[in-house]
């Protein structure tokens, strides 16, 4: 099956994505995941809290409340997940674990980002 | 619209319909990544019947979809994906049908799904860097929308005769 001019072009539109991303993807695999991070907890595009992730801690619970609805989020050993929640999809905890700066899960009917930053200051808002 | 027509949109959907389930029930690496089987059927409408019946087997698919699991944020992300899909899907096919191959405008069908899929999940949770996840979407996106248009192109040939009969 030979290819046609438009799918030949279409191909180097996927090269010049596969390229950038496996570079992007390269480097976050290289790097380790720093002792200290942060997580940023938003909801509706407002950043409800920050919370601090470090290697080696506890596991410890929380709640995130949206409308009758929750997720329960769990950080542990320097890592942080929603180990349960009441939304239709569940796909928040299908994300599973978020290990890496960079790394988020996103609870679509509770409205709810979980992102990872490198940061290492939590200023304020704590839990 | 011929009854041969609609009988045969409305079997293509139902089969839309049923690999959609189907597809629904099996495990993904990340969230938002899916094979998007039931775009087959998107396809075959397109090749063999034309825009107007892709669009109804895309809709009927979706909205049939969202009655039996009842999830509004599947509903959004697929309407908007759906509809954003074979509108790309039918322009390439209508305007470059001879510089296009089946499966890559199935790709193209893809990304467009993928970039109208992240969209919508940016627009819900109001928060734009959530844009980034598109990187995953396309390399799975690409090579789900390959497989695809293959199998539809396979599909076109074994049932093309179907269409062809003058009746």
């Amino acid at each position: 099956m030979g290819m046609k001019c438009g799918d030949r072009g279409m191909l180097k539109i996927l090269m010049v994505i596969l390229v950038a991303s496996s570079i992007v993807w390269g480097i976050r695999f290289m790097t380790a995941a720093p002792d200290v991070m942060s997580a940023e907890i938003i909801q509706d595009g407002k950043l409800l809290q920050r919370v601090l992730l470090k290697k080696g801690d506890q596991a410890k619970d929380f709640i995130i409340e949206y409308k009758g609805g929750y997720n329960r989020l769990r950080t542990e050993d320097g890592r942080i997940t929603v180990i349960e929640a009441n939304c239709p999809d569940r796909d928040c905890v299908k994300r599973g674990w978020l290990k890496k700066p960079g790394d988020s899960a996103v609870c679509l009917p509770h409205r709810l980002v979980i992102r990872l930053t490198g940061e290492s200051e939590v200023d304020g808002v704590t839990y | 619209m011929k009854l041969k027509n609609i009988i045969i949109t409305g079997s293509l959907a139902a089969f839309a319909l049923v690999f959609n389930m189907f597809e629904g029930s099996l495990p993904m690496p990340l969230p938002g990544i899916k094979l998007g089987a039931a775009n087959v059927f998107s396809l075959l409408a397109l090749v063999l019947l034309g825009v107007k019946e892709a669009f109804a087997v895309t809709l009927i698919r979706v909205f049939l979809a969202w009655v039996m699991t009842g999830n509004w944020f599947a509903l959004l992300c697929s309407l908007a994906g759906g509809l954003m899909s074979a509108s790309v899907m039918s322009f390439i096919y209508l305007k470059f049908r001879d510089d296009f191959s089946l499966p890559w405008i199935s790709v193209a069908g893809a990304w467009a799904f993928n970039v109208a899929q992240i969209s919508v999940v940016a627009l819900v949770v109001n928060d734009i860097r959530v844009l980034l996840y598109i990187v995953p979407l396309l390399a799975a996106g690409t090579a789900a929308g390959w497989a695809v248009g293959w199998l539809a192109l396979l599909l076109c040939k074994r049932v093309g005769s179907l269409t062809d009969i003058n009746s």
